[in-house]
């Protein structure tokens, strides 16, 4: 026998066993392990540093900056107003969601499809587009509505609204998608439910309201705590809306005070990173619950092929329906036609000023180099991001789904875990990577370059998108199956041909899914990018965020990016739409071992976007 | 050498050598001297020589210490349980699946030899292979589809349209090269799979349940089709499935696998025949077991038998543990459900053959009429009448099962037999 291997190996192309399985995961988890975990625990460890300029020079270890976090009240502050903001947000957000996605999924409500797409829509325009709307409808004194309500009633000489306070915040996080998410995941769940379920329950006498009750919303209680789940962890995402609403009025929640003491001049590099260290143990600490909540066993039975039966409105089906279509219309067509008209008023807000409308602002807009760099920025960054991502992401997700190679498990927890880290801190993190020493204390610093690099800021919107997009690549390689693969690789094609003649084009509508999803992550992102963006690595949105700000107060210039913005992020995203391509809660049976724990999972929708 | 074989009984044939296998020591044993079974090394299309496989994180090896050899010319069919292994012997030839132990050979040429880490990739192995969801690729027009075993392996590009001509016309489904993939019915499907897998012109041709997902009629006649096909073309065939029909009436040798193991080798007769141990004897067709005493016994293993709960009713049946039952000793007596005939009793006394009973319940099925009978002396057992005599339910009823050709065992197992669903 060993005879016949000697001589008759050289004949056929023979490998020896492969270890590169071993080396190749080694890298992938070497090097998500050091742009993805590393940069945070720079962040604890600087924390410990009481040294002015922790980034030069010799670290002095000592406990001042943790303990300047606990005396100085402004830190914690932040802390609580940025748990308080989540919580009145969902508060008022989670029962509205719920109701307005059963009501779209289980009752004859008219044009429900359409309304559910209009949800989207709303989900999809930037968040920092629909702040500045909100600013021009509801600032204290030159707020449309204010203004129209002054006319309106001359006994009100001032407000009534104003956008720059705690229940100003807490509208516009509503407005942008605070709701549309929470719709937008819950509609297909309510959607797909096994109708049976409910008729039996009408079969064995209860009435629509019981029915609801009583077995609707129990059998809806797992799509409900993942999306709960889901929420949990945007609570340290939110930026971009407090710091144009917060801001001006002194409210700091943790990631713009963060900002605040990073730009402040001389910075407070040693109370941000603790103010950071105390967040992330937070975050820490909420992870493994989140994880709980998508570990439980979720019973819901969601079959493709019933049509559930849907409960009659009767004579309120048109007034519901008028209900949702204002609803729609306050998220969506107002912004946009606000910002459309304020783009072409000399000031906003003031209709007393002659000319009223004109064309300043978008001839300006569109000479001033900022706006050109930055546009061009934008496009570069997002379609380069729209290109690498998903080919990262399906990569990360056959390793995970399809290769029985040694630490997946590992691989993960990276992807899971790196999730939880808000963009301000994965930025900051970053930020000391490329600036500090590495290793530290040997003076080098070899990646001084990324800082201010369109690379830095393209690594970081890959980053941001990894998680879902790996997730939804996980879906479809399990769903797809590795029968596809295995036969071609039986049919004698090697790795690469596989990959390119049977994957990629079997992927094709999740690829294109994945890559408008990176897209609009990064015409978006503010936090996560604001602090390693420079002069020339403006992109709009936060050329938007400088504009919109009280110091500057070019609320017109403002406008005009934001509806850039928009035309990016809901044009790219309809033009995927077209291909059929949807985000939502749905339940994933995983094959055995090949995808660790978690039976079930938000397999889209889970987009973190950076507010 | 501590292979068991059974004893040469008279009248009995011999042709092929049995493994019995009970427990995996006796196994690992007897598969260490690297014994394969039925078929000359020289001609064997694909040899597996003791194979193991544990996958990660898996308690138990998936497969252990298998050694099969595949003629050409030959259909050798794995057959078994639900996650008895044969999959992943299948994949394990077809080089998607590293074994932890062991060597395949294709012809002389080494593809596997573990212990010098020697594997060859999937795509250098030349093999077709028809997968359980045929996976016809959706992108891919049928043409497309059956030409790329051929371009993968940088056939010249004049050729191929030629060769996948031939090959689609070979499966009856010529004309159909412009339809996309997924407009194909279930059985053109599985045509087009096996045109992809024939069009290169494999060594060996792997079938992991090709026919589980027709219809039973399309089933028999894909059957029939490939048998045919394998005879023209002459091509070795290794065939995974847990339809017993399929095993049977394909196969030229059958490996029975159960929890890794191979259980026994050989010709579907053989199997059926002389089942090597209660699992094999289980799994094939249904038993009958029913109780008695060993009347007496040859040194050859033949012994005669009393049924319980009869009067007179001696039947004769062979037993592989000669040493294991004494005269007197209580056996069980396995009879397959064909060879007991019933007839409503004609009187009192039962006569001499045959053992008496009452018919609790008659369930027509179509093809027979199954009596739920209480038999004398034994308990409960399901017995085959013909549609065209019935038994009245409630009656009593003579059984008569044949004078010869049954097994007989120790014990019932019958732990072992509902643990993998005798007889399904």
């Amino acid at each position: 026998m060993t005879e016949l291997a000697t001589t008759a190996a050289p004949q056929l192309s023979v490998e020896i066993l492969p270890r590169k399985s071993t080396a190749i995961m080694a890298i992938v988890i070497l090097a998500l392990g050091f742009y993805l975990i590393y940069p945070v625990f720079l962040i604890l460890i600087q924390s410990f540093n009481t040294a002015p300029e922790i980034l030069i020079g010799t670290p002095k270890w000592g406990l001042d900056n943790w303990r300047a976090a606990f005396t100085e009240p402004r830190l914690l502050q932040a802390l609580t107003n940025t748990i308080m903001i989540w919580a009145l947000v969902m508060l008022v957000s989670f029962p509205t969601a719920t109701l307005i996605a059963w009501t779209l999924a289980r009752t004859n409500i008219p044009f429900s499809h359409s309304l559910e797409f209009m949800f989207w829509i709303s989900y999809m325009m930037p968040g920092i587009s629909i702040a500045v709307a909100w600013i021009m409808l509801l600032d204290p004194e030159l707020g449309f509505i204010n203004i129209g309500l002054q006319k309106l009633f001359p006994s009100i000489k001032e407000g009534p609204f104003n956008i720059f306070s705690v229940p100003g915040i807490v509208w516009a996080h509503l407005m942008a998608n605070g709701v549309a998410l929470k719709v937008m995941l819950l509609t297909p769940a309510f959607r797909n439910m096994d109708a049976t379920m409910e008729e039996a329950a009408r079969v064995s006498g209860a009435s629509d309201l019981r029915t609801m009750l009583r077995v609707t919303f129990p059998l809806m209680a797992s799509p409900l705590a993942l999306v709960f789940a889901l929420q949990l962890l945007r609570i340290f995402q939110s930026f971009e809306i407090e710091q144009l609403l917060g801001v001006p009025f002194s409210f700091f929640v943790y990631s713009t005070m963060i900002f605040d003491m990073v730009r402040r001049e001389p910075p407070l590099y040693g109370q941000a990173t603790a103010l950071a260290s105390i967040t992330l143990l937070v975050v820490a600490l909420i992870i493994p619950m989140q994880r709980w909540i998508l570990q439980r066993r979720h019973y819901t039975t969601i079959t493709g092929s019933f049509k559930p039966g849907l409960i009659d409105l009767g004579k309120w089906k048109w007034p519901v329906f008028g209900v949702a279509g204002a609803l729609i219309v306050v998220l969506t067509l107002l912004p946009a036609v606000i910002l459309v008209l304020g783009s072409f008023m000399t000031r906003s807000g003031f209709f007393n000023i002659n000319p009223v409308f004109t064309l300043e602002h978008w001839k300006l807009a569109l000479t001033d180099h900022a706006f050109v760099d930055a546009l061009k920025m934008t496009l570069i960054l997002a379609t380069t991001a729209a290109l690498l991502g998903p080919l990262v992401f399906s990569i990360l997700a056959y390793i995970m789904v399809h290769t029985q190679w040694a630490g997946r498990a590992v691989l993960d927890y990276i992807i899971w875990g790196s999730a939880a880290i808000p963009g301000i801190l994965s930025g900051l993190g970053l930020l000391w990577l490329f600036l500090g020493d590495f290793p530290p204390g040997s003076g080098f610093r070899p990646l001084a370059f990324m800082y201010g690099s369109i690379y830095a800021l393209l690594l970081v919107v890959i980053i941001q998108g990894k998680t879902t997009g790996t997730n939804i690549f996980k879906g479809m390689f399990v769903q797809v199956g590795k029968d596809m693969e295995e036969q071609a690789r039986v049919s004698g094609a090697g790795w690469l041909r596989t990959y390119f003649r049977v994957w990629i084009p079997l992927l094709m509508p999740t690829w294109i899914l994945i890559a408008t999803h990176t897209f609009v992550i990064a015409a978006n992102t503010t936090s996560s990018i604001i602090l390693l963006a420079d002069r020339s690595t403006r992109t709009l949105s936060i050329l938007a965020l400088e504009f919109a700000s009280p110091e500057i107060a070019m609320l017109e210039e403002a406008s005009i990016i934001s509806i850039f913005l928009i035309v990016l992020t809901v044009g790219i995203a309809s033009v995927a739409r077209a291909f059929g391509l949807r985000l939502g809660v749905q339940h994933e049976h995983r094959l055995s071992g090949s995808v660790p724990d978690g039976s079930a999972e938000i397999s889209g929708g889970a987009r973190p976007k950076d507010r | 050498m501590v292979q068991r074989r059974y004893r040469a009984v008279p009248g009995l044939r011999t042709g092929n050598a049995v493994k019995k296998t009970l427990s995996t020591t006796d196994m690992s044993q007897a598969g260490a001297a690297g014994t394969t079974v039925g078929a000359d090394k020289t001609e064997a299309a694909m040899r597996l020589v003791g194979l193991w496989k544990t996958y990660p994180g898996g308690a138990q090896p998936a497969v252990r210490n298998l050694s099969l050899d595949v003629c050409n010319g030959e259909i050798v069919t794995l057959l078994g349980p639900s996650g008895c292994g044969k999959t992943t012997s299948l994949r394990m030839a077809a080089g998607l699946e590293v074994p932890d132990q062991g060597d395949i050979f294709f012809g002389d040429h080494p593809v596997v030899m573990m212990s010098r880490r020697l594997f060859v990739a999937p795509d250098k192995r030349k093999v077709g292979m028809v997968f359980q969801s045929y996976a016809i690729w959706p992108h891919m027009t049928v043409e497309q589809n059956v030409a790329f075993p051929l371009q993968s392996r940088k056939c010249p590009r004049r050729e191929i349209k030629e060769r996948v001509q031939r090959a689609l016309e070979l499966v009856g489904m010529g004309g159909f090269e412009d339809r996309p993939g997924p407009l194909l019915s279930g059985g053109q499907q599985q045509r087009v799979a096996l045109a992809r897998a024939l069009v290169s012109e494999p060594r060996v041709l792997l079938l992991d349940e090709p026919f589980s997902n027709l219809d039973a009629k399309l089933r028999e006649h894909m059957r029939i089709e490939l048998k045919l096909l394998q005879k023209r073309l002459k091509i070795a065939v290794l065939f995974v499935t847990h339809d017993q029909i399929e095993a049977l009436s394909l196969s030229n040798r059958i490996a029975l696998m159960n929890s890794g193991v191979v259980q026994q080798q050989g010709s579907p007769r053989l199997l059926y025949e002389e089942p090597a141990n209660e699992f094999v004897r289980d799994f094939l067709g249904r038993t009958l077991l029913f109780r008695g005493k060993v009347h007496s016994s040859n040194p050859a293993g033949q012994m005669a038998i009393a049924l319980e709960g009869a009067r007179d009713c001696i039947v004769f049946g062979r037993n592989y543990d000669t040493d294991g039952i004494k005269p007197g000793a209580p056996v069980f007596i396995a009879v397959r459900p064909e060879d007991v005939q019933i007839f409503p009793a004609m009187g009192s006394e039962v006569p001499p053959g045959m053992i008496g009973g009452r018919a609790q319940a008659a369930l027509f099925i179509g093809e027979r009429i199954e009596y739920q009978v209480e038999v004398d002396g034994q308990g409960v057992i399901v017995i085959y009448g013909e549609r065209h005599n019935p038994v009245a339910e409630g009656s009593r009823v003579w059984l008569k099962p044949r004078p010869d050709g049954h097994s007989a065992w120790a014990s019932d197992w019958s732990h072992l037999s509902r643990a993998v669903g005798a007889g399904a």
